[in-house]
């Protein structure tokens, strides 16, 4: 390791490479801060040349390493273990091109997402998906994990405005995965690498598509007395085909929490939930679209604002993008799930998501993208209590399961990570997941690249245990 | 070896032998059953057997020419509609079933599906070879309607991916591998599909002119959100732009004040795959749109160019359009891919239009999805030195 480490330095220098313990601290987890663990080495690389000296080092002297972006990711996805090298991406911040004519850009990952829409704003576009960590979160994670976010439901995910992607593979070698225009020949190699939460190589640089600023949004606010007749709302609405650009979901707890806090937008607290949709397209043609979504609120018991102005527009979000720091208040610690349900289940999971809080004791509370069916139901917890520890993960293999049950997945778009890795086999059987594992080996048979995420070892595999967890990786202080 | 005795039993026929890629096939597994199915994958595989798969043909001509073929799969009794959810605007489908009995499936509810191939051909061929007609402008390519898809692999191994909910990163997007993969990696058996709001209105229209004002008026209409299909039909004669509208009412109307002197032509076919002896994709930026398309018109061939979807077909009467494309490509982004084209003319060029990176990589994923080489052997390019 020590020849390992010296190599590192040579590659990027000493001051962008940690070795000391009080460094790599920083670096024990990701936003998933209940699974631990302490790398080799990280090192901060800031170029493509640098990233696949690095990646070869590592492969000359069998070392694992895992890339990282912010360290924003909720399910473990940057987690490293004993002997592993982060690579960090986040120098790797440059926009490189802005094609305005082509609505394109060639960025880096390090690129924090919200900074490519500030960036291209000026031009009227933007970058479409915008998960709620934007203003932290890069691209390059963005890109491991499929990422969404609120305007989803219209827009797509990140796989759907990714063309061609700059990629280090996990044997060092540099390689174009598509072209500029997105049409390629051949298998969809950029299709099998977003959202492969880095067990396949590295992205170094990507073109992304953009998109227009719309010609006219309205953002609307309905009001209701309970979770579900909200969901029972957007059920008619997805029913109907109408598309808004943004199905949100704030239940009643969520409220408090963030009416107490500095996120504080103006909600009545004895809402049972609060409904943000927004419409965007050709100006004549929304106003038509308002009168439909208040229709279908009205029908269950739902009372709708139209947001006057920006500000008006910037503080019904507020409700729903400073929903997570508000959880800050209510305990140390935050769980949030991710899985994904059909629309028309919403209200019955809904109800049945609350019950298992209630009869685990435990506060949880609901943000999330109903457009989608993605639900995030949160669990506010002491990490330093174990019996309480004990419930939460209990509670929230029982979601899982009931999600699945109901015709759903997992996770819509935190990844499966080191996290619900154990719960695959919830969704998949072992023959779907030796067929990953293909993918998997194809890229990297040495299985060096983010090694422990996303699959199960074969021991749980065959298994197929859905009470598996791997509690033992859980960090008790 | 003698196919007649080793591949017996369930699906197998056997047949005066029929031309496949310039092989003589007198062998066809027609599984009814994805149980079936994997059977006969098994047994073809266990006796270092090759198949090529074959839903109605209709796209079967693109990638490079199989090095092998043994058995014809044929999905043509894998049909049928498992489901159809109106409150989730999705629909499973077994890989057979045409996009015809689809379609009829879905008319008269406020779903339509948002693949733009012809009524004749089938769900496991449009999503195996990945066509891209007209509509997926409006519809994205076929990649982005698919949810979750059950495989059969080369083995007989049933497997399925993804799943039947709108947005999922559970796992590999192993879906978007097998889609376009021309049935190299694995059989899809069924497909669920995210379907779309069916518009309340459209509205074709078409313009004639110059060439280059055609593209000046074609490139921000393509833009607009209510065109749902557009492209550029061009030849040495005359240069047409063809644009459809759809969305409600105020979003069409918008749409056609862009348009005041189209005229009233429902002539969204002509952006629809002809017959042609050579074809090939070049992919470019709608900037490039019209210097690739004069260099492939100058060469004799007929184009249609769809900037919203980045890529231009050219249509030539013989051979002599691969050295077309080879000028063409550097006018646009990325390599051409020939569509169609006579076998003899295809053996032995790049017609994939991939690099030598890609196709190391294609070898790297065919040797772990199909070690045994059981599935278009060749296909992929994948043998080529």
């Amino acid at each position: 390791m020590s020849e390992l480490k010296a190599g590192l330095e040579e590659i990027v220098g000493r001051e962008r490479c940690l070795t000391r313990a009080a460094n790599l601290f920083v670096y024990e987890c990701d936003g998933l801060t209940l699974h631990r663990g302490t790398p080799a080495a990280v090192v901060f690389p800031e170029s493509t040349a640098e990233v696949q000296a690095v990646v070869r080092a590592c492969r000359a002297h069998n070392a694992p390493f895992v890339p990282r972006g912010a360290g924003t990711g909720l399910s473990g996805g940057a987690l490293a273990s004993e002997g592993t090298v982060v690579i960090e991406c986040s120098r790797m911040n440059r926009i490189r091109e802005v094609d305005v004519a082509n609505r394109i850009a060639i960025v880096e990952p390090g690129l924090v997402n919200a900074d490519l829409s500030s960036a291209v704003a000026k031009h009227g576009l933007l970058y479409a998906p915008d998960p709620s960590s934007q203003l932290a979160c890069t691209i390059g994670g963005n890109i491991a994990e499929n990422a969404g976010g609120p305007h989803t439901l219209k827009y797509g995910t990140t796989t759907n405005h990714v063309l061609a992607l700059e990629w280090v593979l996990p044997d060092g070698d540099v390689v174009e995965l598509g072209n500029r225009a997105g049409v390629s020949g051949g298998l969809d190699l950029v299709g099998a690498a977003v959202g492969s939460e880095g067990t396949l190589g590295i992205v170094t640089a990507a073109t992304l598509r953009l998109e227009a600023i719309p010609e006219r949004v309205e953002t609307l606010l309905a009001i209701f007395p309970d979770v579900v007749r909200a969901c029972s709302a957007v059920a008619d609405i997805i029913e109907s085909g109408l598309v808004p650009a943004t199905l949100e979901i704030v239940d009643r707890r969520t409220i408090e929490a963030v009416e107490a806090s500095v996120y504080a937008a103006g909600l009545p607290t004895d809402a049972g939930a609060v409904l943000i949709a927004e419409l965007d397209g050709v100006a004549t043609a929304i106003d038509a679209e308002i009168e439909r979504v208040r229709a279908f609120a009205e029908r269950h018991e739902g009372r709708v604002e139209v947001a006057r102005d920006a500000e008006e527009r910037q503080r019904f979000w507020r409700a729903r993008k400073g929903a997570f720091g508000a959880m800050g208040r209510l305990a140390p610690d935050l769980y949030v799930h991710d899985a994904v349900v059909p629309r028309s289940t919403l209200p019955e999971v809904l109800e049945r998501v609350c019950a298992i809080g209630d009869e685990y004791g435990l506060t949880l509370s609901n943000v999330f993208h109903a457009g989608d069916g993605n639900l995030h139901p949160n669990i506010s917890f002491d990490r330093r209590d174990p019996d309480e520890l004990r419930r939460v993960l209990a509670a929230g293999e029982a979601i899982l399961s009931f999600c699945v049950e109901k015709g759903g997945v997992i996770t819509g778009e935190h990844g499966i990570g080191s996290e619900k890795r154990d719960f695959m086999g919830l969704v998949f059987s072992d023959a779907d997941l030796e067929a990953m594992r293909r993918l998997r080996l194809a890229f990297d048979p040495d299985e060096r690249c983010n090694p422990g995420k996303l699959l199960p070892t074969p021991r749980f595999c065959a298994e197929a245990n859905p009470h598996a967890r791997g509690y033992d990786k859980v960090n008790f202080e | 070896m003698n196919t007649t005795v080793a591949l017996s039993g369930d699906g197998f026929e056997h047949h005066d032998p029929v031309d496949v890629e310039g092989f003589a096939v007198a062998t066809t597994l027609r599984p009814r059953s994805a149980k079936t199915l994997a059977a006969g994958l098994d047994r073809i595989s266990a006796h270092g057997l090759a198949a090529v798969v074959r839903g109605a043909g209709r796209h079967s001509a693109v990638g490079v020419p199989v090095a092998r073929a043994d058995v014809l799969l044929s999905t043509e009794l894998l049909c049928g509609i498992e489901s159809f959810e109106p409150a989730e605007g999705i629909c499973q489908v077994r890989a057979g079933t045409s996009l015809g009995a689809l379609r009829a499936e879905l008319a008269g509810s406020n779903w339509e599906l948002p693949l733009a191939a012809e009524d004749a051909a089938t769900v496991g061929g449009v999503l195996a070879s990945g066509w891209l007609g007209a509509r997926a402008h409006g519809y994205g390519p076929p990649r982005d309607c698919v949810l979750g898809l059950d495989v059969v692999l080369s083995g007989g191994e049933r497997t399925r991916c993804g799943g039947r909910v709108v947005k999922n990163v559970t796992g590999y997007d192993l879906a978007k591998l097998y889609v376009g993969s021309f049935g190299t990696l694995g059989v899809i058996e069924k497909a669920w599909l995210r379907l779309r709001p069916v518009p309340p209105q459209t509205e074709v229209r078409s313009f004639i002119g110059d060439r280059s004002e055609v593209f000046a008026r074609m490139l921000p209409l393509s833009r607009h959100v209510s065109v749902r299909a557009c492209g550029v039909v061009a030849s040495r004669e005359v240069t047409r732009g063809i644009v459809e509208f759809a969305g409600d009412d105020a979003t069409v109307a918008a749409g056609l004040a862009l348009l005041p002197r189209g005229s009233n032509v429902a002539a969204l076919d002509a952006l629809d795959a002809r017959a042609s002896r050579v074809r090939i994709r070049q992919p470019a930026l709608p900037s490039e749109h019209r210097a690739v398309t004069e260099a492939l018109v100058a060469c004799g061939g007929d184009v249609i160019a769809f900037p919203g979807l980045r890529f231009v077909y050219a249509d030539f009467a013989d051979a002599s359009g691969f050295a077309a494309a080879e000028s063409a490509s550097a006018l646009g982004s990325g390599r051409w891919r020939c569509e169609e084209a006579p076998l003899a003319e295809k053996r032995g060029r790049n017609v994939l239009g991939v690099s030598d990176s890609e196709v190391k990589l294609f070898r790297a994923l065919k040797a772990r999805f199909d070690p045994a080489a059981t599935l278009a052997p060749g296909r992929l390019g994948e043998v080529l030195s």
